[in-house]
Formats: C-alpha cells, sequence, structure tokens
C-alpha cells in the first residue's frame, strides 16, 4: 500500500478559513491545520497566495490583522516557494492549452510550483483543476 | 547480540570500496568495534548509517549545483497557529 505524501501545498482560501472565525470553512480549516501539526505535513505556499490572503484580511477584516498575518507567516514553518520565471512562462502555456476557462492565471502558477516542489495534494477551499495530477486535500471529519 | 559484520561485507552491502568503509570509520562517521585487532561493525550501526538521503542541491538550466532548503515541518508550535479564529469579517454590501 503506497504512503501517502506529506507534503500539502496552501491556497489563499484556506488560510482565509482559518483566521476568519465568520468564514463558512471555518472549523475544517482549523481542524486541517490541527492535522497537519499534529502529523508533522511540510506545508507549501508562494508569495501571490499569501499576497491574495493578505488583501483579503486588509479589505474585510482589518488592517493590523493583516500586517500580523504578514508577520506571523515571515516566521512560521510553511515553505514559501518563489516562482522563476520559467514557472510563469509554463503557467502561461497551461492556460492557453487548457481548453475551459475555469483555469485563471494565479491557480495555473500554483499548480506549477506544487508540480516543481513534487508536491501532489493541495489544501482550497475553492474549485481547483487537476493540473499536472494535483489533487485536493481532503480529511473526512 | 547484533550480528557483527567486516569491512569487505559493510562495503559489499553499501556497494562501496572497503576503503571507503575504513575512511568512514576514520572520520567517525561510521561506528565500528575491534574485536581482538579486527574491525567489526554492528548491524543496527550500519542500518542507522544507510538512511534516506535528499539531496540539497539542484543543477540549474546553467549547469550549476545550487544549493535548495530543506522543507521544514509545520508543528504544533507553529506561530501562525495563534492566528486561529482571530478575525470576523462583515459583508456590509452584497
Amino acid at each position: 500500500m503506497p504512503v501517502p505524501s506529506k507534503k500539502v501545498y496552501l491556497d489563499s482560501s484556506c488560510f482565509i478559513a482559518f483566521v476568519d472565525r465568520a468564514h463558512i470553512k471555518y472549523d475544517q480549516a482549523t481542524a486541517y491545520f490541527r492535522y497537519f501539526a499534529l502529523e508533522e505535513y511540510q506545508l507549501f505556499s508562494d508569495p501571490f497566495t499569501l499576497l491574495e490572503a493578505y488583501n483579503k484580511f486588509y479589505n474585510d477584516i482589518s488592517p493590523s490583522l493583516a500586517k500580523d498575518f504578514m508577520r506571523v507567516m515571515a516566521l512560521s514553518n510553511v515553505n514559501l516557494i518563489y516562482p522563476e520565471e520559467t514557472d510563469c512562462k509554463n503557467a502561461l502555456k497551461a492556460i492557453v492549452t487548457f481548453k475551459t476557462t475555469d483555469l485563471t492565471y494565479p491557480k495555473a502558477l500554483l499548480s506549477v510550483l506544487a508540480n516543481r516542489r513534487g508536491v501532489p495534494q493541495i489544501c482550497s477551499f475553492e474549485y481547483m483543476p487537476a493540473l499536472f495530477g494535483l489533487q485536493l486535500f481532503y480529511l473526512p471529519i | 547480540m547484533d550480528n557483527l559484520f567486516n569491512v569487505n561485507q559493510a562495503a559489499f552491502i553499501l556497494k562501496v570500496h572497503p576503503l571507503t568503509i575504513r575512511r568512514y570509520i576514520k572520520e567517525g562517521r561510521l561506528k565500528a568495534l575491534k574485536v581482538g585487532g579486527a574491525i567489526r561493525i554492528k548491524e543496527k550501526d550500519l542500518q542507522e548509517f544507510n538512511k534516506d538521503y535528499t539531496p540539497n542541491t539542484k543543477t540549474n538550466e546553467s549547469g550549476l549545483r545550487v544549493k535548495i532548503n530543506p522543507a521544514k515541518s509545520f508543528s504544533m508550535e507553529d506561530p501562525f497557529l495563534r492566528l486561529n479564529g482571530r478575525g470576523a469579517s462583515i459583508k456590509l454590501s452584497s
């Protein structure tokens, strides 16, 4: 039986759901992060995802919380993957070749970065196209 | 008592030259013991030495080896967990 990978890519929606207690997926996000911590998962994200979450906190909650979020992310063990020029080109290629319009550029870039570091799963509360075999992380709770 | 291997057997298991095994022992990377005058290596020590290896370098486009940082694991002490439920968004407009 194959051992499940302990690498998970984090989307901005799971950061938002974890911090925002009024979010519909707040309980689920809390359970996810608790599980990641207990099982010592390797979590990955990228600066664009953080920026997206930062903007959401800044506009919908408070600027001070947005600042706290960035401060905490600088100290956190969430691994940030910085995109290179080739990643941006690959993401562009992916959205051009992808048939439907569901795939946005940030999602394509996220899939490319996850693929580069060999991350097979993504934790997200939004629709994610299965690009490069990226699967949605699911925790039955 | 653990199984004991001599230098040649350990070299065969690790698929390296016997002199490499002697060097590992000399450098203190591989634990060994002396039985009389002969070097012997415990099976347990050999297994410990022969653990998983993840390269911390990769080749970039120009063929140069660049160091990559090993991925850190998330834990219960992570500062991000302190942000749990810190805010509540209020949508004033639809």
